[in-house]
């Protein structure tokens, strides 16, 4: 079992007894807080068991049969899970989506953290700035990837023509899977950065200044005061972002989908979550695209428990 | 605050040129969407599209409302993300301080549980969901467009890390005068993360915003129907009018940009924690 | 009671009056029965309420095609007058999410009880209990089988029966720009062209070469229907063999016609697919001028023509036979309906001669039913369109079957595009769209 564990005992930390305050042995409050808890988290809870719970519980019994959506499913047992271990094109898409986040993630958090940095100072025209890196976040998909498609053309696109310029032929970038993976890169990093960027700020307010104000007359300059205080205080923050940028990124769907697309149908570069739909949606096996639902499941699944094991040796909690 | 040298102001003019540099870059592809939502279909057609039209073509704002019913999907978008926001930040912030601050019984595998969420594919639960939808009648609804989807494990992912760096001192204070975890939550937590939960709320405000699939599968007349989809109806099967789609495309932004820019200081300033200490 | 009763009896003749199917007006009798039993042991208000429910129907009605939606809801417009009782919602959807929200509704139990439905998806929505049989209706001659094309209603009929009535028909032609023909003193396309004709036209009509080119020749594309289908056909190749498990696309016959497309790509007389994938050759490359020729589907006239009016279309060039693929879209009715008369009622309506007169009048497509082209070739008068009438009634067929789904068609697509683009190659492309092909088995 992994542990979220974190300071947190206060209510459980003996402490002198104001008066007034009733003798209530110590099981009882624990019960009162137990109770309180449960209460709290009900509404969420009984929602999301109805609208996510029962839906993931139908969609793993539907990885047992083979279902065209048409009719009614048919159990096959476990010939989708056979399918999956052989499947060559689940192997691809894994693939793709793989070489697309590890950079995604990576750069992401880094990027916005040092623009959020910058922005969180005192600095003339801020506010200005920083509707200037989320104005992306901001934009419609359909209108990110009409924009994107033109400034990606080969043979006609500003980004090849710059780079003409240089003497340097461009490629066509969202044809050939190797530059697609650096095209989709990009345009995932500018739609991401900005929004990272505001919950690093929202957390860099959180820290309180007088910490900075007591490093400054010790004498610490930018960087101690960086590594000492802010990344150590920031790390819950770095580690939800990372979680989300990881899930997040292992979906990405719809910039394929709008973006790559030939006429109506096919793309040169899916990833898992366009093969899901395209399995489930096009060639009528919802059964198999829940059983790679499934797969993407545990596989985030593992990279996130590893997160949550490791995040004792370096996420700070107040 | 010690003396500014001229190192100091070398180093300030460079951050500013890299910000300004770097924002640009950015603003780059918005600007060009707004230049080619002005173009005459004649322009579009041109192979190498320029950046600003040679002639101005407002009109393709006017034509987007012939096209499609747009001020009902205006109403519509305004009413379902003003409803969800409200549920999420509530509902949220609830389970996130209970998350982060009580302790009971299989805290931590309802949390992991609730990460799951986040993981599985839409794609795969679409249609359990949406069969969920008609037992219930939700179909075609504005309960079924805004109930499922204000239970977000993200919110309360992302609320539990706030108030987990909020210290601990204030509850132990207000536990020792009697109040209950509830009046904890509302009194001291709430106030203290309003910056996480404003910005929680725009991010919630901005994904309702933008919400496709869904929206797509549970409306059914266009009495119903959001945004996002019509702009989808407008990009259309065989031939599409770019600058129509795109004047859609801005028209449709405008709100959460002014949202964010009116917003901007109370969603990222809020309150210091550090003065509250 | 009676009132029931009553209604019961009106709803009979009504659709005995329009000529609905006896399984129709026998199920109603079943539903009606039972109503009335149910009313008989639950009381009279329960009799009552379905007896008003069956007054007023809202039956929804989903296609795709935006551009064709005037069309569509003067269709609806026309038939509401004629049934009162009767509401039509139509839902348009694009294509791009079309099928992703039909099977969802479809496996929720709540669709569209009339939506379109394309040939290619018709033999696995009616073998898996998808559709209403509408081979009743034939029968009783409600629907006029005899005045569509039979390429169409095969293509429809599912192990005898039809299960979606056709709606309008398309073909594909050689569009291409007068003026750039003038331009370069060339004749234009003729009913006589071969493919030495096309070939050697599109190199006078290429000005540099490859990707930088100004102006190319003749655009090949990587439409399954489009481009690569007619040439297949006309070199009498073919896609499967009988048993569909085996591609032919590696066979002599098809293996020539591809590698004649491939000809054009690479020798620069086409634009390749990197320039197609951010520039649409309908939407950009053609009507500005920058391509002489293009082979396109019939509903293609009318946008292009508004958008250069130099454009005009002849037949396909002619090669081992005379041949271009059709195809048509239909209307088919869910089986999961709770309103199946009236769901079938409107589909009578729709492939009425009234009802395809309204299509035909609004120009956006050439609708299937006989009679209907004069109204549709005066709709853009500038352009040849018998050019399409002639080949739907003497040379089309209807496209080659295949395997169930999209999936083997949309591998033919990815891989002539990678092909067709800069970093693939066309060597022994023909083996290459087999396998592809052959690994959706």
């Amino acid at each position: 079992m992994m542990s979220l564990e974190h300071p947190v005992s206060a209510t459980l930390t003996p402490r002198p007894r104001v008066e007034g305050e009733r003798a209530a042995p110590r099981w009882n409050a624990r019960r009162r807080t137990a109770v309180w808890g449960f209460l709290l988290i009900a509404p969420m809870m009984i929602g999301y068991t109805l609208f996510f719970v029962l839906p993931f519980i139908a969609s793993f019994l539907l990885s047992f049969t083979n279902w065209t959506l048409l009719s009614a499913p048919v159990w096959v047992g476990l010939d989708n899970y056979a399918r999956l271990l052989r499947d060559t094109s689940f192997q691809e898409s894994l693939q793709n989506t793989v070489a697309l986040t590890v950079p995604n993630v990576v750069l992401r958090i880094t990027i916005s953290l040092f623009i959020a940095l910058a922005l969180n100072t005192k600095l003339k025209f801020r506010n200005f700035y920083r509707t200037l890196f989320f104005i992306p976040v901001l934009t419609m998909p359909v209108a990110t990837a009409t924009v994107w498609q033109w400034l990606y053309d080969p043979t006609y696109g500003p980004i090849n023509a710059g780079l003409a310029t240089f003497g340097i032929d461009g490629p066509s970038w969202l044809l050939q899977p190797e530059w697609t993976v650096v095209a989709l890169l990009v345009v995932l990093l500018w739609g991401g950065v900005g929004y990272d960027m505001i919950i690093y700020l929202a957390g860099l307010q959180g820290i309180p200044r007088d910490y900075y104000e007591a490093a400054q007359l010790d004498g610490a300059g930018f960087w101690r005061q960086f590594r000492d205080i802010t990344v150590p205080l920031l790390t819950p923050t770095i580690f939800f972002l990372l979680i989300i940028a990881l899930i997040n990124s292992f979906q990405v769907f719809d910039l394929v989908y709008i973006m790559t697309r030939i006429d109506t149908s096919g793309t040169t570069f899916p990833t898992l979550v366009y093969y899901i739909y395209e399995e489930g949606f096009r060639n009528f096996r919802m059964g198999y695209a829940v059983t790679l639902s499934w797969a993407l499941l545990a596989i985030l699944i593992v990279f996130t428990v590893v997160q949550f094991r490791l995040q004792r040796r370096w996420v700070h909690y107040e | 605050m010690t003396a500014r040298g001229p190192s100091y102001l070398i180093k300030r003019l460079l951050l500013h040129a890299f910000l300004l540099g770097l924002g640009l870059l950015f603003i780059l592809p918005f600007f060009w969407s707004i230049g080619t939502s002005l173009k005459p279909l004649r322009e579009l057609f041109s192979v190498t599209p320029a950046f600003l039209p040679e002639m101005v073509r407002w009109e393709n704002y006017v034509d987007v409302f012939d096209q499609v019913p747009f001020t009902t999907f205006y109403l519509n978008t305004i009413f379902v993300t003003i409803a969800r926001v409200i549920g999420q930040v509530f509902i949220a912030s609830l389970a996130g301080f209970a998350f982060a601050r009580l302790r009971f019984p299989g805290r931590d595998l309802l949390f992991i549980l609730l990460l799951v969420g986040l993981m599985v594919p839409e794609q795969a639960v679409i249609v359990p969901r949406f069969i969920l939808m008609r037992e219930f009648g939700w179909i075609n609804t504005y309960q079924g467009l805004i109930i499922p989807l204000i239970f977000s494990s993200f919110g309360v992912f992302l609320l539990r890390q706030f108030f987990l760096t909020i210290p601990p001192d204030f509850q132990e204070a207000a536990t020792l005068e009697g109040a209950n975890p509830f009046q904890v939550y509302w009194q001291i937590y709430l106030p203290l993360a309003r910056p996480a939960l404003a910005a929680f709320g725009f991010l919630v405000t901005l994904y309702s915003w933008n919400e496709f699939l869904w929206a797509l599968i549970v409306t059914s007349t266009q009495e119903r129907q959001v945004l996002s989809v019509g702009l989808a109806v407008l990009q259309g099967y065989q031939t599409t009018n770019t600058a129509i789609l795109l004047a859609a495309a801005n028209m449709a932004t405008i709100p959460i940009l002014v949202i964010f820019l009116f917003f901007q200081k109370q969603l990222i300033e809020g309150i210091s924690l550090s003065g509250l200490k | 009671m009676k009132r029931d009763l009553h209604d019961l009896g009106r709803h009979v003749a009504k659709l005995g009056s329009r000529g609905a199917s006896r399984r129709a007006v026998l199920r109603a009798g079943v539903a009606g029965g039972a109503t009335a039993t149910a009313a008989s042991l639950t009381g009279s208000r329960h009799g009552q309420r379905s007896a008003r429910a069956q007054d007023a129907v809202t039956i929804s009605y989903g296609y795709w095609d935006v551009t064709q939606e005037a069309a569509v809801e003067a269709q609806i417009a026309a038939f509401q007058e004629a049934n009162p009782n009767i509401t039509v919602s139509a839902q348009v959807t694009p294509w791009a999410d079309y099928w992703t929200k039909l099977q969802t509704g479809v496996a929720g139990g709540e669709s569209w009880d009339v939506f379109w439905l394309n040939t290619a998806n018709l033999p696995v929505f009616a073998s898996q209990d998808g559709l209403v049989n509408l081979q009743p209706l034939v029968d009783d001659g409600s629907i006029e089988v005899d005045a569509f094309p039979a390429s169409l209603i095969e293509a429809y009929s599912y192990e005898g029966s039809l299960y979606a009535a056709s709606r309008d028909v398309d073909t594909i032609g050689l569009y291409y720009n007068s003026e750039l023909f003038d331009t370069a003193g060339i004749d234009y396309p003729n009913d006589e062209w071969t493919w030495e004709d096309l070939r050697s036209a599109a190199e006078a009509l290429t000005i540099g070469s490859g990707d930088s080119a100004e102006q190319w020749g003749f655009a090949v594309t990587t439409s399954f229907y489009e481009s690569l289908t007619g040439f297949i056909l006309q070199n009498e190749g073919r896609y499967w063999n009988d048993e569909l498990t085996e591609s032919q696309l590696a066979e002599p016959a098809a293996a020539e016609a591809i590698n004649y497309l491939s000809s054009f790509i690479d020798d620069g007389l086409s634009p390749s697919t990197d320039v197609q994938l951010t520039n649409n050759p309908f939407e950009t490359l053609f009507p500005a001028g920058r391509v002489a020729m293009i082979t396109g589907g019939s509903w293609r006239p009318k946008p292009l023509y508004e958008a250069n009016p130099a454009i005009n279309v002849a037949l396909l060039p002619i090669g081992k036979i005379r041949a271009a693929p059709t195809h048509g879209l239909g209307h088919a009715v869910w089986s999961g309906s709770q309103h199946p008369e009236e769901a079938s009622q409107f589909v009578v309506f729709l492939t009425s001669a009234e009802g395809e007169q309204i299509l035909a009048d609004s120009g956006a497509t050439l609708p299937s039913r006989e009679g209907m082209a004069e109204t549709w070739l005066s709709t853009v008068p500038e352009v040849d369109l018998e050019v399409f009438i002639e080949t739907v009634t003497e040379y089309a067929v209807a496209i080659p079957n295949g395997p169930d789904g999209s999936e083997w068609s949309s591998a033919i697509v990815e891989t002539l595009t990678t092909a067709w683009g800069s970093g693939g190659s066309t060597e022994d492309l023909p083996q290459q769209l087999a396998d592809a092909a052959n690994a959706t088995l």
